[in-house]
């Protein structure tokens, strides 16, 4: 048996004492939902990059209009893309999707026709961003960047509504793709009661969502001649964006919708079936959709990138603490809506920043504006439109009544933004 | 004498099947109408009480301006604010019910921008309240938001019982800052959502949450500034009933964060 020198064995302790260091060091102790570290995610994903390489995480529509306007102004550059999800989901379509308007084939998108254009599409789930390092850790191993793009959307805080996280089930909402698909169930089996709907405090992903909710939820009912008392249980002292609350409380009066302002449900007790809010209300359900707080990330405060969202520049997404990380739409502390249509256009106009930072000779893109059409019936819609100008500060703003044409409109409106990306 | 008597209360008589017919009519229609769907299942809510004066003060708002409602009562006052299709409403019933109410305030200044139309909205109160209105351009004061310049957001002053009370502040983002006045030395805590579900469920007590939160203290007055957009509420624990204040106001950090 060969003998181990002293030195050898000083090394091997070293060395087994500084991998020890450095496992630890990168372990995530943080909150619910978060996993630890393995030491097979230190390993690389990907080689590294033998050219310039840009990592978006997050296939939604930010990161994919990241992803393809910068193939088109920067071809020679590597563009990686991150996403949990095995295939695309048009976040407004989750709305029609519940109220049985829409089937998972009509909003959902395979990642191919990205693929195709030569953006490497990754499944797998971020843990952390080392900043300093530039590299991101995955469930499935490191991935090095030169440029980084976080538009990973919003995180639902279950953990905010005590009880929730034990009782899953009791739940269902239509702000992802899984709960959507409970929350649909539910709606086609409801035979009549209490429908109870709640909405999140401020800032939330499509804020008039809940009560477009509500009121396709009424116009089925009423159809089915389902007898339903609606009741949204608002965390907000008005309906959401705050600008249309004149037109929403109009909408739901004239929808008998009852809405209880400034109550946020804060516990849910699904043996009692009843949601119970801060003021102490109780409220009773035959169907509950809770909608928590919508946060960002965790990795994003673990990593240091702000609390919850990433704390960025509003003209040019970019960090305020990293020069090579970026981030926009839903994750992204910015005073821009957070709504499917602004997340498109942050992407694109990200997409020339990155450029830009790289040294491409390439425009500055316009400022941001958001155009939306909240339902308040599956063939009426309203019509709201807000722009900034470069800073993010508000120029103007404009709304109208509900109409036909509207409804028409944002049909035209959202297979526009699919279609940019896949289209068709 | 007799023949009175015998009148007077064949007349009861009479008058008590009518109201006896009365209520059952009632309560068949009413059954009926709920069989049918077109009541809801839940009890109709209490009616604004007739012995308490209700005064209500309408306000117009033109597109592009935000108005800022400043109410001063003498004594602990209930304020309902309604738009257009909940006074309508409340004009029918009498009830305020599913509008925003603020309890047993001495004072509340609130703010009510017309960021995409013209803005209506009715103020009903119960007290005796006074009501001062000052108007300003949205697009002028979001330029001095952005230039550096603080600007009160909303504020309220209301009376709180002796022993633990709750008070919810909100709409809260990061870079606003939050000041408190209390009538007296008192201890307080600032917590968030989940430690208050905890804390009326009393699966933690005041002292517990004290221990554990950073925002807190003994005084009669407070201030932070908050760091992110979570909801948080104060629990303040006082010997006696007394008044408690709070203002909001706006710095260029929170214009960025939006909402």
């Amino acid at each position: 048996m060969k003998k181990i020198s002293r030195r050898s064995l000083l090394k091997g302790m070293g060395v087994s004492l500084a991998g020890g260091i450095f496992i630890n060091g990168v372990l995530s102790n943080s909150a619910t939902g978060e996993e630890k570290i393995m030491p097979g995610m230190q390993m690389p994903l990907i080689p590294a990059p033998g050219k310039t390489r840009v990592v978006i995480l997050g296939g939604g529509f930010a990161g994919l209009y990241c992803a393809t306007t910068l193939r088109n102004i920067a071809p020679d550059v590597e563009i990686i893309v991150v996403e949990k999800n095995p295939f695309f989901v048009s976040g407004p379509s989750h709305i029609d999707f519940v109220a049985g308007l829409k089937h998972l084939d009509d909003i959902s998108r395979s990642y191919d026709p990205i693929s195709a254009r030569g953006i490497k599409i990754v499944r797998s789930e971020v843990i952390h961003v080392a900043a300093d390092k530039k590299y991101v850790i995955t469930a499935g191993g490191n991935i090095e960047y030169n440029y980084l793009l976080i538009s990973t959307g919003i995180r639902i805080a279950d953990e905010d509504v005590l009880n929730l996280i034990e009782q899953p089930a009791s739940n269902s909402h239509a702000w992802e793709l899984g709960e959507s698909m409970e929350m649909r169930k539910r709606v086609e089996a409801f035979k009549g009661g209490r429908l109870v709907l709640t909405v999140p405090t401020a800032p939330f992903k499509c804020p008039p969502g809940p009560y477009e909710v509500a009121c396709l939820l009424r116009e089925q009912f009423d159809k089915k001649k389902i007898k339903a008392e609606i009741t949204i249980v608002d965390a907000n002292d008005k309906p959401q964006p705050g600008p249309l609350a004149q037109k929403w409380t109009g909408v739901l009066e004239s929808r008998n919708i009852k809405y209880m302002p400034n109550s946020k449900v804060i516990e849910i007790d699904a043996a009692g079936k009843q949601v119970i809010t801060d003021k102490g209300d109780k409220i009773s359900y035959d169907l509950v959709s809770i909608i928590p707080p919508n946060k960002a990330a965790g990795f994003i405060k673990d990593s240091g990138l702000g609390d919850p969202f990433v704390d960025v520049d509003p003209a040019t997404f970019k960090s305020k603490k990293h020069d090579s990380i970026y981030a926009v739409g839903d994750c992204a502390k910015v005073p821009y809506t957070k709504s499917a249509f602004t997340a498109a256009i942050q992407g694109k106009n990200v997409a020339y920043n990155i450029a830009i930072a790289m040294g491409r000779d390439v425009k500055v893109p316009d400022p941001i504006y958001n155009i939306c059409y909240p339902y308040v019936s599956s063939t009426e819609a309203l019509m709201v439109r807000v722009d900034w100008d470069k800073d993010g500060k508000m120029l103007k703003a404009e709304a109208d009544d509900a109409k036909k044409d509207y409804a028409s409109s944002r049909a035209v409106w959202e297979s526009g933004l699919i279609q940019g990306l896949f289209g068709a | 004498m007799r023949k009175i008597a015998y009148c007077l209360s064949t007349i009861c008589v009479v008058f008590a099947a009518v109201i006896l017919i009365y209520c059952l009519i009632y309560w068949c229609d009413t059954s009926l109408l709920k069989a049918e769907g077109t009541l809801p299942l839940t009890e109709v809510s209490p009616t604004i009480s007739n012995t308490e004066k209700v005064k209500e003060k309408k306000v117009d708002i033109n597109k592009g301006i935000v108005a800022f409602v400043e109410i001063n009562s003498s004594a602990p006052s209930t304020v309902y604010l309604m738009y257009p299709a909940q006074y309508e409403k409340y004009m029918k019933s009498g009830s305020p019910e599913s509008v925003l109410e603020f309890k047993d305030i001495t004072w509340l200044f609130y703010p009510i921008p017309a960021l995409l139309e013209d803005q209506t909205v009715y103020f009903v109160t119960k007290g005796d309240v006074a009501f001062n209105i000052t108007y300003e351009n949205i697009q002028e004061r979001i330029d001095r938001l952005f230039s550096g310049e603080e600007q009160v957001r909303a504020g309220t002053e209301m009376l709180i019982d002796k022993g633990i009370n709750v008070v919810r502040l909100t709409q809260l983002i990061p870079g606003l800052k939050v000041t408190f006045d209390f009538f007296s030395k008192s201890e307080f805590v600032v917590i968030k959502t989940i430690d208050l579900a905890r804390y009326r469920k009393g699966l933690k007590g005041f002292d517990q949450l004290s221990n554990e939160n950073e925002l807190k203290g003994s005084n009669d007055h407070f201030n932070f500034t908050t760091s992110d957009f979570d909801d948080r509420y104060l629990l303040i624990r006082t010997e006696n009933p007394g008044k408690l204040k709070y203002i909001i106001r706006a710095t260029k950090e929170s214009a960025e964060s939006g909402c």
